[in-house]
C-alpha cells in the first residue's frame, strides 16, 4: 500500500507526460489530449478556489480573534469578500447576469489596482536615487549609461543627439544580454519541467 | 486512422533539444551517481540565504517565502513556480531542522495547495512534523498579481518578519515588496527570470542578494546536492555549449553565404 502511495502519483505523471508529448509530436493519434488535460488543471484549480477562500476566511478570522490594530484590515477583507459574492450571487438570479460584478470590478477594483500600480514610479525612484551612487567603476559605468539613456529619451535639442547613443546601447548590448538571459532561462525551464516530468524532482512525496 | 508526425521547424526543433537535454542528462546522472560531481560556482545569494535561516531561529522571528506571482496553472510561469516549490522544499528542511518558523504567500490554488505538501513532507522529514501548520501556509489571491504583492507587502509590514525571499515569476510589481522590505530593513534574497523584473530587484534587493535569469533555476542543485539535480545542471550546461557552438556555426555559415535563410529557419 505504501510503495503504490510512492508509486501511483509518478506512474500518472509519467503517463501524462508521455500523452502531452506525443500530441505535440503527431497528428491523427491522440489529437486535442493535450488541450483537454489544460481544461481539465483549470477545473480542478476552479475547484480549489473554495479551499483558497476557506484559508482566507480562516487565517482573517484568526486575526480578529487575536485583536490588536491591523484587525481592521481583516474585517475589511472578510466584509468586502462576503459583499462581492453575495452581489454576484444575487445579481445572477436576478436576472443581471455578471453586470453586478462588472460594476464592481470596473468602478472599485480597477481605480484600486491602478492607484497601486502608479506607486511603482515613486518606488522605482527611490530604489535608484539609493542604487545609482558611484561608489566604483562598475557603479560608474551603470550611472553613465542610466544617464545616457534616460537623456537620449528627451526629445529636444541639445539631448536629441544622445538618442542614437541611447538607440545604440538598447539595440546592442541590451539585446544581446536579454538574448543571452533569455536562452540560459529557456535551458532551465527545459530542466526544470523535464526533472519533474520524469519524476525525478518528487519532493511534494518523498 | 491516418497516424503521422508533426514535423515544423518548431517541432524539428524542440525534438532535437528533447532528445539531447535527455540523452546529456543521463549521462551526467550516472556520472554522478558514481561520485563525479561538478564544482559548482559559490552564489552569494544562498550563502545570505543560510544566515537568514539562522537568523530566524536566533530572533524567533519567521521566514517569509514567496514562490512568485506567477502560479502551476499559468503556462509561462509554470516552470519558475516549479524550481521555486523545489526550492522551497530546501528551505523548509533547513528551517525545520534549525527551529525556524516559515510562513508562505502563494498566489495560486494549485501553488497553495503544493506548497503545503512540500513543506509538509520537509518538516516530516526532518523529524519535526509537528512544527508544521498548514496555517502557516497562505493563499492570498487568485492569480492576480498586484492583488498579491499588495498582500505580501502588508504582510511583511505588519508581521515581525526576519527575512524574506521571493524567488519565482515577477514582473515590476516586485517593486512594491521589494522597496517595503528594504525601508523596514528586512533582508531578503530576490530572484526572477523575468527581464521585467530583474533590474528592479538589483537596484532594490541589491545584487548580492539576487537570483538572475537562470540562476534560479539552478538553487535546488545548490541546495541539495542530489544526482539528478547536478546532472540536470551538467545537462543544461551541455546543451548551452552545444547552442554556442550552433550559434558561431551559423554566424559562420551566413556571413560566408554558405547559407542564405538560415536566421529565418531560426525565426520561423
Amino acid at each position: 500500500m505504501q510503495r503504490l502511495k510512492l508509486y501511483l502519483p509518478l506512474i500518472v505523471v509519467l503517463l501524462t507526460a508521455l500523452l502531452v508529448l506525443a500530441d505535440f509530436f503527431t497528428t491523427g493519434l491522440i489529437d486535442g489530449v493535450g488541450h483537454a488535460l489544460a481544461l481539465w488543471v483549470s477545473m480542478i484549480a476552479g475547484v480549489l478556489l473554495l479551499l483558497g477562500l476557506a484559508n482566507i476566511a480562516w487565517v482573517h478570522l484568526q486575526r480578529l480573534q487575536k485583536g490588536g490594530a491591523n484587525r481592521v484590515y481583516s474585517l475589511a477583507l472578510l466584509v468586502s469578500a462576503f459583499v462581492v459574492i453575495v452581489a454576484g450571487v444575487i445579481g445572477r438570479a436576478a436576472g443581471y447576469q455578471d453586470s453586478v460584478s462588472n460594476w464592481i470590478f470596473q468602478y472599485i477594483y480597477q481605480p484600486l489596482a491602478t492607484t497601486l500600480f502608479s506607486l511603482l514610479a515613486f518606488l522605482l525612484i527611490s530604489a535608484a536615487l539609493r542604487t545609482l551612487r558611484i561608489r566604483n567603476i562598475e557603479s560608474a559605468l551603470l550611472v553613465i549609461g542610466a544617464v545616457v539613456v534616460l537623456l537620449g529619451q528627451i526629445a529636444f535639442t541639445p539631448f536629441s543627439s544622445l538618442s542614437s547613443i541611447s538607440q545604440w546601447f538598447q539595440d546592442y548590448p541590451v539585446l544581446g544580454i536579454i538574448r543571452g538571459i533569455l536562452i540560459g532561462t529557456a535551458l532551465g525551464a527545459i530542466a526544470t519541467s523535464l526533472r519533474y516530468l520524469l519524476g525525478v524532482d518528487n519532493n511534494y512525496m518523498r | 486512422m491516418n497516424v503521422s508526425l508533426a514535423l515544423g521547424p518548431s517541432t524539428v526543433f524542440a525534438l532535437i533539444v528533447l532528445a539531447a537535454f535527455l540523452i546529456f542528462f543521463f549521462v551526467a546522472w550516472s556520472n554522478s551517481e558514481q561520485g563525479r560531481s561538478p564544482n559548482l560556482r559559490a552564489l552569494r545569494p544562498l550563502t545570505r540565504l543560510r544566515g537568514l535561516i539562522g537568523q530566524s531561529a536566533e530572533s524567533g522571528r519567521r521566514l517569509h517565502y514567496s514562490p512568485g506571482s506567477g502560479g502551476l496553472n499559468d503556462q509561462p510561469g509554470a516552470a519558475e513556480t516549479l524550481s521555486s516549490l523545489t526550492t522551497l522544499g530546501e528551505i523548509s528542511r533547513g528551517t525545520a531542522r534549525s527551529g525556524a518558523s516559515l510562513e508562505i504567500s502563494a498566489n495560486d490554488t494549485l501553488t497553495f495547495l503544493a506548497a503545503g505538501d512540500v513543506t509538509e513532507v520537509a518538516f516530516t522529514e526532518a523529524g519535526r512534523p509537528d512544527d508544521f501548520s498548514r496555517d502557516d501556509v497562505h493563499f492570498v489571491t487568485q492569480q492576480d498579481r498586484l492583488a498579491y504583492i499588495a498582500g505580501v507587502e502588508s504582510s511583511l509590514a505588519t508581521e515581525p518578519t526576519a527575512g524574506t525571499v521571493l524567488l519565482g515569476r515577477f514582473d515590476a510589481e516586485y517593486l512594491l515588496a521589494g522597496e517595503t522590505a528594504s525601508r523596514l530593513a528586512i533582508p531578503q534574497i530576490a530572484g526572477s527570470s523575468r527581464v521585467e523584473a530583474m533590474p528592479l530587484m538589483i537596484i532594490s534587493a541589491g545584487s548580492e542578494e539576487t537570483l538572475l535569469g537562470e540562476e534560479i533555476y539552478a538553487v535546488p542543485a545548490y541546495l541539495d546536492h542530489r544526482p539528478a539535480l547536478l546532472a540536470s545542471l551538467r545537462a543544461q550546461d551541455a546543451l548551452r555549449l552545444l547552442i554556442i557552438v550552433a550559434i558561431i556555426l551559423g554566424v559562420i555559415a551566413a556571413s560566408t553565404g554558405l547559407v542564405s535563410d538560415i536566421g529565418n529557419y531560426f525565426l520561423r
